[in-house]
């Protein structure tokens, strides 16, 4: 790979961080116009395998970006993708948090605080109807609310909801 | 064993990138319900209300969320050195985990066993993602604003994004504008009303 594909990669990356307000799940659309469609690096089955990757292996939803650096130019590809997705965005997060930590006596801010909230709860309902919507089976569904209510309700360990998950995955109920 | 849990801070940049470590590598398809039990219900590094504080801006500032909250919270607990430690700590280890799959992920054929245990894993998550949201309903500070607005906006942003599949920078600034506006509202009101009984 060349310099100058390297420097348009890395740097569409970073503007796209800047876009990923929600997450960077949020621009996937978009990095896939750039991987697949614009510079041609990776398959459409490689970026759709990348964010299944991203999905089920432990940590942020966003490592999903390392794979794709993977897949394009083996580990050292990986890191700088991250870099180039992370730091910037990470900058700009850091200098906005200290800016509200100087600033919270301000009315603004703290009507932030308190407004904000109900829209980002509301986020995490959509997030999980989205996923729900591409289970079809009853027994997945039910168990999707058993889940919701353990999580709302107790404090079963989570790693143990995991297994459980995993062993009636295995066995084919859900 | 439980008891040693309820430290209500870290005490170095070693336990810091511990807790984060260990939060991050629970978190299959939802980091955000693992940080929420660790670091309120168990460890007590803060309140409901505080930690939907954070969430809330970091949901709102542009990168992956959780490694935004990890910042926050590190720089609130140790400054930059925290902040970098916090993030670090969110990505290394996963970040191995992934390149290893990645490395080896041609082996995971439709309808193996291992293909089923992801697909029950995955259910599990969105269970999780759910059960989280439930869970800090109750951090919306209602004392304040009421439960009307709030539940208003729960869902209209969950018809706009969840059902019509709206883009979230949509839903964060139109239905964030108005929940803002009331919030500022209720809360001057309250400070003029104080000013009143004075």
């Amino acid at each position: 790979m060349s310099l100058i594909l390297w420097v348009t990669l890395l740097g569409k990356f970073a503007f796209l961080s800047f876009l990923a307000v929600g997450g960077v799940m949020a621009v996937a659309p978009d990095m896939h116009r750039v991987v697949v469609d614009g510079l041609s690096l990776v398959s459409s089955e490689d970026f759709l395998a990348a964010v299944t990757l991203g999905k089920l292996s432990p940590g942020p939803n966003a490592l999903f970006v390392a794979v794709l650096g993977y897949q394009i130019a083996g580990f050292s590809g990986a890191l700088l993708i991250m870099i180039a997705m992370i730091v910037p965005s990470a900058i700009f997060a850091f200098y906005v948090t200290r800016w509200r930590q100087r600033n919270t006596h301000r009315l603004s801010v703290q009507s932030f605080a308190i407004g904000a909230s109900p829209v980002v709860v509301g986020l995490l309902f959509s997030t999980a109807f989205i996923l729900v919507k591409d289970f079809s089976e009853f027994s997945t569904l039910t168990c999707v609310v058993m889940v919701a209510l353990i999580v709302w309700r107790t404090r079963l360990h989570l790693l143990l909801l995991m297994t459980l998950g995993a062993l009636l995955g295995l066995s084919g109920l859900v | 064993m439980s008891l040693k849990y309820f430290d209500s801070k870290p005490q170095n940049l070693i336990a810091l990138f511990y807790v984060f470590s260990l939060i991050t590598l629970q978190g299959f398809g939802g980091v955000i319900t693992v940080m929420q039990r660790t670091l309120v219900d168990q460890r007590k590094w803060f309140s409901q209300t505080e930690f939907l504080e954070m969430f809330t801006l970091s949901q709102v500032l542009p990168g992956p969320n959780v490694c935004n909250l990890a910042l926050m919270i590190g720089d609130r607990f140790f400054g930059a050195k925290g902040a970098v430690v916090a993030m670090m700590g969110m990505l290394v280890l996963p970040l191995g985990v992934i390149l290893v799959l990645a490395s080896s992920y041609d082996q995971v054929a439709v309808g193996s066993p291992l293909a089923g245990m992801i697909k029950g894993m995955s259910v599990v998550a969105v269970g999780m993602t759910l059960g989280t949201g439930l869970r800090l309903l109750s951090g919306i500070q209602t004392d304040i604003v009421g439960r009307l607005v709030p539940m208003f906006v729960i869902a209209v942003v969950l018809y706009a994004v969840g059902y019509l599949r709206l883009s979230v920078a949509w839903a964060v600034f139109g239905c964030g504008a108005v929940s803002y506006l009331w919030a500022r509202h209720c809360l001057q009101s309250r400070l003029a009303k104080r000013k009143a009984h004075q």
